[in-house]
């Protein structure tokens, strides 16, 4: 967002309290979403519990063309419809609501940077699996992407999707990766997480936890959407690299996210050496 | 009426141009005077040997047959005239030739009856290609418009033509085909291929089409039917970041397959200003059955009465309605619904500014009625009468109309009262404007009445274009 339009929205966001019908909007569970998208989801969902604002899910096959910035998930709250996890955490510091509070300057320099990478790696892997490979797109992508949509337009809006990621991959220097590379740096990515967190509970203080490593963790692992990947390799991967993570983040927070234990996506038991 | 030429079939005098024949031959002794040479024409009987058509080049001989075939039911001279007149008149309106003579002349070689008659139709066809280039400047934005039309390109009149048009908001492009039935030009198939674009204020929203369509046009007595399937990609999305919410839940694509009818009875006597006739135009839509996202059945229809009264004065009654009946359970498409209201409609409101609405942006409704009863006089002291003072008209009207959404669980009687109840109507007073056959400009002044709370008026001053007005 602009400066101007960042300051706007924060003036606006102050007036107001958290109101009791805020809606989350994101594809269809069942048949629409794919992993990037739900992971996003999953991780401003985990913000917003964290910082005990009630958020109501509300799934709708045309969420993607609802957001102002054309990504999911977005929230409406009051009259304000905000899109992305980046312009979510603002907008609720806005109101008062935060959870980098405790963190010093550097700490919080150290969180941006960790939260950087997470993004820039984790989720561009994530696109690049599902939609740059082909047999995962022919599979996997494209047909759920266009499930809700009558034939011929589930097959143009699939593929122009597809079209619009490629090019996009191809900007950012991806282009030209294969998908062992894109493993090989995932692999790094999940190591240096590893590695900071250490034997902590979390990676920043007790209430900091970078809930985007860890929804993109637990959306990593098997379960019946991504089981369909035709490479289990990265859950191999994560699952090997991120034991610790897995047992200090993903259990918790399942925990956070679904309290009454509704979880019922996870189909396989992990085994962690 | 163009340039027609006639020989006449008087002798000439013995002493002029010899043409060989010998005045015993004659079959009737020719009058030296004038009149008496009309009547002659007048009453005498022709036969119509030979009619044929000069000047062919790639236009096939078997689609013009049928133009001109009256011409040899003619009896006498005069017939002969008006019925080649009509003939070529049916010849232009085919749209593929420039110029058309007609030449009567005294049938000649053998086999030829002392009164036949041949006609002939000189033509020249149009060329093979058309251009046409316009630039168009508007609202914020500019346009480049490229038009190429090819007529008559197979030579049986049909017609290709392609329209593109490269803006700095947006680019649309249309195909169309169209291709007359040879024999009976009235009973014809369009086949579209189109991309538009639109951009509507009043609700927050703009919406992009791409689409083909497939018509079939036909005349039953006297009433003219279209019959047409219709394949439409829709793309909706808001118009600004302050779209309402209700507008920006429908944002998003969606596929329209949809069949539709359309009967029109036209009995009027002009389009713009009629002075006597009626109206009925009858159009439904089906959508959902050939496929596509949308599924509904959209039914509306127009009327309109017009009634010469003294001293050149017109009164005119119109009536429109219309109803949209989602099927499958499905809530209705914001692109598919009725709107009302504005100059061209129910005068004294803003443009489609009235009905169901979310934090001012207008959402149309799914049934809607609008009447209007208007009185049409020349200009006061009728200034440039004959001439520039004729294309102006005052007008007094009264409009009212309606439009809701109905709950279809219950009954028509429910149904009629909730589209009589919170009525909107407007009266006033202007002048209008008739440019072409096609189009009409209006100056109004207007009284909204009957406002509900969320309507958007334009009370005092309207100005209105364009062309189907209530």
């Amino acid at each position: 967002m602009s400066l101007a339009a960042e300051a706007f929205v924060s003036q606006i966001a102050a007036v107001e309290p958290w109101p009791e019908n805020a809606t989350l909007y994101q594809p269809l569970k069942d048949d629409q979403i794919l992993l990037s998208d739900c992971a996003s989801s999953l991780a401003v969902q985990t913000y917003l519990r964290m910082c005990g604002l009630p958020v109501q899910v509300a799934c709708k096959a045309n969420a993607e063309y609802m957001s102002p910035s054309g990504k999911v998930p977005f929230v409406h709250v009051g009259n304000q419809v905000v899109s992305e996890l980046g312009p979510i955490v603002q907008f609720t510091k806005a109101k008062g609501h935060s959870l980098s509070d405790g963190l010093d300057d550097v700490q919080r320099a150290e969180m941006k940077a960790y939260m950087e990478l997470v993004h820039n790696m984790l989720l561009t892997a994530e696109l690049y699996v599902q939609w740059c490979d082909d047999s995962t797109a022919a599979e996997i992508s494209r047909p759920r992407y266009s499930s809700p949509y009558s034939w011929p337009l589930n097959h143009i809006l699939a593929y122009q999707k597809q079209w619009d990621v490629r090019r996009k991959m191809k900007a950012i220097g991806w282009g030209g990766k294969c998908l062992e590379q894109v493993y090989e740096d995932v692999s790094q990515c999940c190591q240096a997480l590893s590695q900071r967190l250490g034997t902590q509970p979390y990676f920043f203080n007790k209430q900091y936890v970078t809930f985007l490593s860890h929804s993109h963790a637990v959306r990593s692992l098997p379960n019946k959407a991504s089981a369909e990947l035709t490479n289990p390799r990265v859950q191999i991967i994560i699952a090997r690299t991120l034991s610790e993570l897995v047992h200090h983040i993903v259990l918790p927070a399942r925990a956070i996210i679904y309290p009454q234990g509704q979880d019922d996506r996870l189909g396989v038991s992990i085994k962690l050496s | 009426m163009g340039a027609v030429h006639a020989k006449s079939l008087d002798p000439l005098p013995m002493h002029g141009r010899d043409l060989g024949v010998n005045p015993d031959d004659m079959i009737e002794v020719p009058e030296p005077e004038h009149a008496a040479k009309q009547e002659i024409l007048e009453n005498k009987d022709v036969v119509v040997q030979h009619v044929n058509i000069q000047g062919l080049g790639r236009t096939k001989e078997d689609l013009l047959g049928h133009e001109i075939s009256d011409v040899f039911h003619a009896k006498n001279l005069i017939d002969v005239m008006k019925k080649a007149h009509m003939a070529r008149q049916k010849l232009l309106r085919l749209g593929i030739f420039k110029e058309v003579e007609v030449l009567i002349d005294t049938s000649e070689g053998a086999g030829a009856l002392p009164n036949g008659l041949d006609v002939i139709f000189e033509v020249t066809e149009v060329k093979r290609l058309t251009g046409s280039y316009n630039t168009m400047v508007g609202n914020n934005e500019g346009s480049m418009v490229l038009g190429v039309k090819l007529p008559n390109m197979l030579g049986r009149a049909e017609k290709m033509t392609f329209q593109f048009s490269y803006g700095t908001k947006e680019t649309s492009y249309g195909l169309s085909f169209f291709k007359p039935q040879p024999g009976c030009f009235e009973r014809n198939l369009v086949l579209n291929l189109y991309k538009v674009t639109g951009q509507f204020p009043w609700s927050s929203l703009k919406e992009t089409d791409r689409g083909l369509s497939a018509e079939l046009n036909f005349p039953v007595g006297r009433s003219s039917h279209t019959v047409k399937w219709e394949g439409v990609w829709r793309e909706l999305g808001c118009l600004a970041r302050s779209a309402s919410f209700a507008v920006r839940e429908e944002s998003g694509h969606s596929l329209k397959s949809a069949l539709s009818h359309s009967m029109s009875v036209d009995s009027r006597n002009s389009a713009i200003f009629p002075n006597r006739g009626a109206l009925l135009r009858i159009n439904q839509e089906l959508a959902g059955y050939t496929g596509g996202d949308a599924s509904f059945l959209k039914e509306d229809f127009e009327l309109q009465f017009n009634k010469h009264l003294f001293l050149d004065s017109v009164l005119s009654a119109s009536l429109w309605g219309g109803m949209l009946y989602p099927l499958g359970g499905h809530s209705s498409c914001i692109a598919d619904r009725f709107y009302l209201g504005g100059p061209t409609s129910v005068r004294g409101f803003g443009m489609y500014s009235i009905g169901p609405q979310s934090e001012g942006d207008y959402l149309g409704g799914e049934a809607y009625w609008a009447g209007g009863l208007h009185l049409y006089t020349p200009l006061p002291f009728r200034p440039g009468k004959g001439g520039f003072g004729d294309l102006f008209r005052t007008h007094f009207f009264l409009n009212a109309g309606n439009l809701c959404n109905l709950n279809y669980g219950e009954g028509p009687k429910a149904h009629l009262q909730k589209l009589a109840e919170c009525l909107r109507w407007s009266y006033g007073a202007g002048v209008v404007l008739r440019l072409g056959n096609i189009a009409r400009l209006e100056l109004n002044y207007c009284v909204p009445m009957g406002v509900q709370s969320g309507d958007r008026i334009c009370d005092g001053v309207q100005f209105g274009a364009g062309i189907r007005f209530l």
